[in-house]
């Protein structure tokens, strides 16, 4: 306890205890603070989940397209039957009732089409409802159903496909039209059927039986796309890209006054502080449009570094002396008055990119723009400045809410503004090499309301890495 | 209710006991944030900063010395954040022309909590921080140059200064009550 002095003697004696009212409404002010804030307690976890939400939709949908139009090519010809323009005679009732029904649309006259080596089991009888119903399409000379036997790939396609006696069993059928016409579904000669066609066919199978008019009414034509149905023969209107990239930047620091009373704290800094190389590292999902246009989004580390240089006190450093046989003669002493000392500042951001760009095609050279924000999930500051106090004292900074440092930043960094140009070359297949020359400023100020200068940045740099066509 | 059933039935969040730690110590922290701010109105919000973070931390007391003790060094610890905070230049103030001669405090003692609060209050920040904390709160330099983040020598030239600068109103109120 220091009482020596009688001023300080004074000043305890009346104040130690001393008691002050309070405010009425201190109470509420004070349960109100500790009211939990969710963002506040769970920063991290809370901004990762959001950025992995976004994400997630994408990684699946990009995962799905990928296993997509990996299929073998033989699952595809097998699952899509193929249509000929064959006459035949409508198909007899010969659908086991325990098989998967495959029905087709067809007028009075239907087009048969049977593999060759097709040896369907045909039961002698069918139960009553399936022969009602092949009895009603019969009679309505529209429609007729028959068992699909899995066509059975064999060397060739044409093998594959013959055109077979009305009489054939085990055969598929395709509707002609009543007048012998061919339907435009069958327009175009070998061609390979989609799935539109089976879900038109499933769909009239389950309908009621008994009244087909309103079949004449439906265009049928425009359940009908005449686009290639083969995603491997055409071109896709979404393709999706991951880059993994890194690369070095630079960060220009940007001091501001405040106000007029932080001038010699200004100069301390900026004659004190200098910029180190900083990085950036990320991995980005896109998705690109036919037409070049393109959304980007991802996860992004950037770290800005800076050195701090201080003079620190003085230093004595103390040295042997050896002779010439290595003994020792003597310790030389040198007492250094005053010298620098660097430590280094760190800026770290975990953020999830969201940009928008467009890319062309130049032969093998990829070419893009890419522009958009970086939406903060996590920012840290750690590091020293000189006091501002105008002491010449280093001082360790945080951010707000840090304890025993000097709160200097926000707790968080707002969205960064960013653009870039983007190159891809293709080495191989789906890799490409890609390099992304950038720039993004931060259209806030990083620092603290609280402190005398406004702190913000912007940055530029090189990102290389591999892309990945999915 | 002894501090000790307070401190339980807070942890417990039990809002009755919380309201009624409050009651207790609030009037006097109170009095220890209205010597570190400048105002009123920054000393309430150290007040409510500091019971918000007594409440949250209830469960780090052992109950090993002073209760109350452990609470007026978590006003103090908050009101110095607010110093660090806000108090980001170095306050000035020519003190040559003070009187060196100290005063005796028996002539003083008419004066009251409230005089003697508004004369701290008008000392330049850095000196009122410094001064509270050594001569009340009873720190020493050492402590206060690592809980300001200056040097000793800073402390106690601030200290020196704030002294000079009470006694020099104390002078005034004497003339005035003479």
């Amino acid at each position: 306890m220091n009482q020596q002095n009688p001023i300080d003697e004074l000043f305890r004696r009346h104040l130690e205890q001393a008691s002050a009212p309070v405010s009425d409404d201190m109470w509420e002010r004070i349960q109100n603070a500790r009211q939990p804030d969710e963002r506040k307690r769970r920063p991290f976890w809370w901004r990762t989940s959001l950025g992995l939400g976004v994400l997630l939709p994408f990684l699946v949908l990009g995962a799905y397209w990928w296993s997509d139009v990996n299929l073998p090519t033989s699952v595809e010809l097998e699952t899509f039957p193929v249509q000929q323009n064959i006459n035949s005679t409508p198909l007899q009732s010969t659908t086991p009732a325990n098989t998967p029904i495959a029905a087709a649309v067809a007028p009075s006259t239907t087009t048969v089409v049977s593999t060759p080596d097709a040896t369907p089991s045909i039961p002698s009888a069918r139960n009553s409802e399936s022969a009602n119903r092949d009895q009603l399409v019969a009679t309505d000379s529209q429609l007729a159903l028959s068992t699909t036997p899995a066509i059975k790939r064999t060397t060739a396609l044409s093998e594959t496909i013959t055109t077979p006696t009305p009489t054939e069993e085990g055969s598929i059928a395709v509707a002609t039209d009543a007048s012998g016409q061919k339907p435009e579904i069958q327009e175009e000669e070998g061609r390979i059927s989609g799935p539109h066609q089976r879900a038109k066919v499933h769909a009239v199978a389950i309908l009621p039986t008994n009244d087909f008019e309103w079949r004449d009414n439906v265009d049928w034509d425009q359940f009908v796309s005449h686009a290639p149905k083969c995603a491997k023969f055409a071109a896709d209107f979404l393709h999706f890209d991951l880059d993994v990239m890194a690369g070095p930047a630079y960060a220009h620091q940007m001091l501001q006054l405040r106000t007029s009373e932080g001038r010699s704290h200004l100069e301390d800094r900026q004659r004190s502080e200098s910029t180190s190389l900083s990085y950036n590292a990320g991995i980005r999902l896109s998705a690109i449009s036919n037409t070049g246009l393109g959304l980007r989004l991802g996860l992004n580390y950037n770290q800005i570094n800076e050195t701090f240089s201080h003079k620190v006190g003085s230093r004595m450093d103390v040295s042997t002396l050896y002779g010439a046989n290595g003994e020792i003669i003597g310790m030389d002493t040198t007492l250094i008055e005053a010298y620098m000392q660097e430590s280094s500042n760190k800026l770290r951001f975990l953020e999830v990119p969201v940009l928008l760009g467009y890319e062309t095609q130049c032969g093998h050279l990829r070419v893009g723009v890419n522009a958009g924000a970086m939406l903060n999930l996590y920012f840290d500051a750690e590091g020293s400045i000189y006091s501002p106090t105008g002491d010449n004292q280093p001082m360790d900074f945080g951010q707000t809410g840090d304890l025993d440092v000097l709160p200097l930043f926000k707790s968080q960094a707002t969205a960064a503004w960013y653009v870039g140009a983007s190159l891809a070359y293709n080495v191989k297949n789906r890799y490409s090499i890609v390099a992304e020359p950038y720039f993004r400023s931060f259209p806030r100020a990083l620092s603290n309301v609280d402190y005398s200068l406004q702190q913000n940045y912007w940055q530029m740099g090189l990102q290389m890495g591999v892309r990945m066509r999915l | 209710m002894t501090d000790k059933e307070l401190i339980k039935g807070c942890i417990r969040e039990d809002g009755s006991c919380q309201k009624a730690l409050f009651e207790r110590y609030s009037g006097k922290m109170m009095a220890v944030c209205l010597r570190y701010a400048r105002h009123r109105l920054e000393a309430e919000d150290m007040l409510q900063e500091s019971f918000v973070k007594i409440f949250d931390n209830l469960e780090r007391f052992k109950f090993k010395g002073s209760f109350e003790g452990w609470v007026r060094r978590i006003v103090v610890n908050t009101a110095l954040k607010f110093h660090q905070r806000k108090h980001f230049t170095n306050e000035q103030i020519a003190v040559e022309h003070f009187p060196d001669q100290a005063q005796d405090p028996i002539a003083y003692a008419a004066l009251g909590e409230k005089e003697l609060l508004a004369m701290i209050a008008r000392l330049p920040e850095g000196y009122r921080i410094v001064f509270n904390l050594y001569a009340i709160e009873g720190y020493s330099h050492r402590e206060i140059a690592e809980s300001l983040n200056i040097q000793e020598s800073t402390s106690r030239s601030q200290l020196v200064k704030a002294r000079k600068l009470l006694q020099s109103q104390l002078k005034k109120l004497q003339r005035v009550a003479v």
